[in-house]
């Protein structure tokens, strides 16, 4: 062979990546907890901790999932970079080994040394669920925030700095959430200040307040794509009302998060996600939130919720007035089964049994017309079997309230329900008012109409069409007939704390 | 032999099954100076066409197909500051007509789909063919004291190779490449048209020079 071509292909030789670059192609996989197995590409291939080798010779992206029992499975995916130091060599050699080394493991390099998969218990979905604003995150960092570096550098905070979303905490409380998706909290972002925010933080029974006290990022990366551990220390407040004296209990967590190679102003939202969901894991969580959630019950009581006076149905006189009522009537469905209700504003609020939505935060309401909306439980008195329910609608015919303290003995009560399936909707039966009880230190209104299963939570409405009471329950047993039970509606807006106003 | 064809033709296929992979682009050079000659840059200004292919993210590769602007029939009036011809000195017109491929690898210090600055090597190809048209003075015995008109070219081929510096945009969309580079070129030397009487600036330059602008399309 000629020298010069000896030459020129030791010079090309030396530039190939398998020669200049022994391998330094790994990454040390780890998880959190440990013991998990790796699969790569969907091949297993061992268990936490894992010392894996980039061994596609092509820089294609590799695709990782870990699983563990009890936990969910957890993915992720990580493109290779190439080596730079290579690639410059071979672009000083006209690009001619680079033919060769692009088919070599040994030019790509992962982008990072060590990665820690977090993995997330599985959600437990019988536990009971409850619905609970997430209001703004509070960011407690004090007045000179040092969030971290990326590669050696300070993050800047602001808008323009690499945590924008530091500048807008609204944009933060979905990374929460994000987090507690799909588990036993049923969380909801709110923004106070608002209508809908105020509304929805008045009927809350108990509110989420995220406080953020320290972040402390090492990032590595470009901007497009970061890699490094965040840790964040958080305030999870839960309190009963927005205002700051009313934390019922709080929790703090520390969690680190490692970016897998997000875009920078995506890391913080996933880091928040992370600590959210390792909220979920503490065991004593959902016992914690029952209690609270019961004591934000009892509060709830106390704060009070004025309702306009609704627009009387119009109808001509006995003949067509069921016929005009039934419209504000409605079947009330839930996981467990049905029930009835019926709308004491134009607005959207109805009235039903405590024990027609028992737990649940979210109910179906089916309405006369066909149509099906679905309500939320604003209010429940368990004491009273008393619940008021709102439906997000406006101009729903409603029922207008009566004076049950003037009702006589053995005037006419109709009530309107659904009784045993969902197809009897709107069933109107008759009787007359049968006595005045006081079972167990509550007032009752007795009477003989027909109260069936699935008529809890109907109206009693009076011969002027107007609504006395709420049907409760009946006594019932081998030779009993016509003794049904309602719940006065003068009783029914004050433990509730319902004001009409004019 | 077949042996050769075999490696090359291999070659060939690995580069064009990377390449086939690569964003591209096409370019047009728009102008680029280059020392052919020891002129100097400024003096002969090439136009051509080429492609950009972006192998990785840092790696780029292209190939240009490159022309001189000598349009007219004339070429520079140049005057000659030697005396060796006959001890005279001479007035000449030079024409340099230059046809040129050039191939080029680029390593971009950041990703190469935004604008970033790379630093490349180069391989290329010159013909060249220089016609020199002089008014000489003679002072032969037959013939004394007479400017003849001597016409005289010769073709030559240079082989530069050398380092360029650039500042290049990503390819998809519009793109721009402002560039520099520096190189020895391999094959001809001195005086191609056989004219002896001709300056130096006339001359082959082993030293190769480029500065370029450069604009583009791509996907």
């Amino acid at each position: 062979m000629r020298p010069h071509l000896l030459i020129l292909l030791i010079a090309l030789l030396t530039g190939c990546a398998t020669i200049l670059n022994g391998g330094s192609n790994g990454m040390e996989i780890g998880s959190d907890p440990s013991e998990a197995t790796v699969f790569v590409n969907g091949n297993q291939r061992g268990t936490t901790p894992f010392s894996y080798s980039y061994d596609p010779a092509d820089g294609t992206e590799v695709m990782f999932e870990l699983r563990k029992n009890g936990y969910k499975p957890t993915t992720f995916s990580m493109r290779p970079k190439m080596d730079n130091g290579v690639l410059f060599a071979d672009a000083m050699l006209l690009g001619i080994p680079y033919i060769a080394d692009r088919m070599s493991p040994a030019l790509y390099e992962m982008r990072v040394g060590s990665y820690r998969a977090n993995l997330y218990k599985e959600v437990d979905n019988d536990l009971q669920r409850f619905l609970i604003p997430v209001a703004s995150v509070v960011l407690a960092m004090g007045d000179r925030p040092d969030p971290g570096t990326l590669k050696s550098a300070p993050i800047k905070v602001g808008k323009d700095g690499l945590f924008q979303d530091l500048s807008y905490v609204d944009g933060l409380s979905n990374g929460i959430l994000g987090g507690l998706r799909d588990s036993w909290m049923d969380a909801r972002t709110v923004r106070t200040g608002t209508t809908k925010g105020d509304e929805m933080v008045q009927r809350a029974k108990l509110i989420l307040v995220p406080e953020v006290e320290r972040i402390h990022a090492t990032l590595t990366g470009e901007r497009r794509k970061v890699f490094g551990p965040i840790e964040l220390t958080m305030r999870w407040k839960f309190m009963a009302h927005s205002t700051s004296d009313s934390v019922l209990f709080e929790r703090r967590t520390t969690t680190t998060y490692d970016v897998p190679g997000d875009q920078a102003d995506q890391a913080l939202s996933d880091a928040l996600r992370h600590a959210a969901r390792r909220l979920l894991e503490d065991p004593e969580l959902p016992s914690a939130v029952a209690t609270a959630y019961g004591a934000g019950l009892a509060l709830s009581k106390g704060s009070t919720i004025e309702l306009r006076t609704p627009l009387p149905i119009p109808f001509d006189g006995r003949k067509d007035m069921l016929a005009a009522l039934v419209k504000a009537v409605v079947t009330i469905q839930t996981e467990r089964g049905h029930g009835s209700g019926f709308l004491i504003a134009n607005d959207g609020y109805l009235l039903t049994n405590h024990h027609v939505v028992e737990k649940e935060s979210m109910v179906k309401v089916k309405f006369e017309q066909g149509f099906t909306l679905d309500a939320q439980v604003v209010k429940t008195n368990p004491d009273f079997d008393l619940a008021l329910l709102k439906v997000q609608a406006s101009d729903l015919p409603a029922l207008s309230i009566g004076n049950d303290a003037g009702l006589m003995l053995g005037e006419e009560i109709f009530a309107i329900g659904t009784p045993m399936e969902t197809s009897l909707g709107q069933s109107v039966s008759r009787g007359i008012l049968s006595g005045r009880r006081d079972l167990e230190g509550r007032n009752y209104l007795q009477t003989d109409v027909s109260i069936n299963p699935g008529n809890s939570g109907g109206p009693l409405i009076d011969e002027t069409g107007k609504v006395v009471g709420v049907a409760t329950m009946k006594i019932s047993g081998k030779g009993l007939e016509g003794l049904g039970f309602g719940v006065p509606i003068s009783v029914a807006l004050q433990e509730l704390n319902i004001v009409l106003a004019p | 032999m077949k042996k050769r064809i075999a490696i090359i033709a291999f070659l060939a296929v690995c580069a064009s099954t990377t390449t086939l992979r690569a964003q591209w682009g096409i370019r047009y050079i728009l102008p680029q100076t280059e020392t052919v000659t020891q002129a100097g840059l400024g003096d002969l200004w090439l136009i051509g066409l080429g492609a950009d292919f972006d192998l990785s993210d840092r790696t780029s590769c292209g190939v240009d197909l490159i022309f001189d602007t000598n349009w007219n029939d004339y070429g520079k009036d140049r005057r000659s500051t030697t005396t060796t011809y006959y001890g005279s000195s001479a007035y000449y017109s030079e024409k340099l007509k230059v046809y040129g491929l050039q191939y080029r690898s680029q390593f971009h210090f950041s990703d190469n789909d935004r604008t970033s600055v790379y630093v490349g090597s180069t391989l290329g190809i010159r013909y060249l063919r220089q016609t020199v048209t002089g008014d000489v003075y003679t002072n032969s015995s037959s013939n004394s004291g007479n400017y003849d008109t001597v016409i005289a070219s010769g073709n030559g081929v240079l082989v530069p190779i050398g380092l360029r510096l650039g500042l290049r945009g990503g390819l998809e969309g519009g793109y721009a490449d402002l560039y520099v580079g520096v190189g020895y070129a391999l094959g001809s030397s001195g005086s191609l048209a056989n004219a002896p009487y001709i300056d130096d600036r006339s001359e082959v330059s082993p030293l190769n020079l480029q500065i370029g602008l450069a604009l583009g399309f791509g996907r």
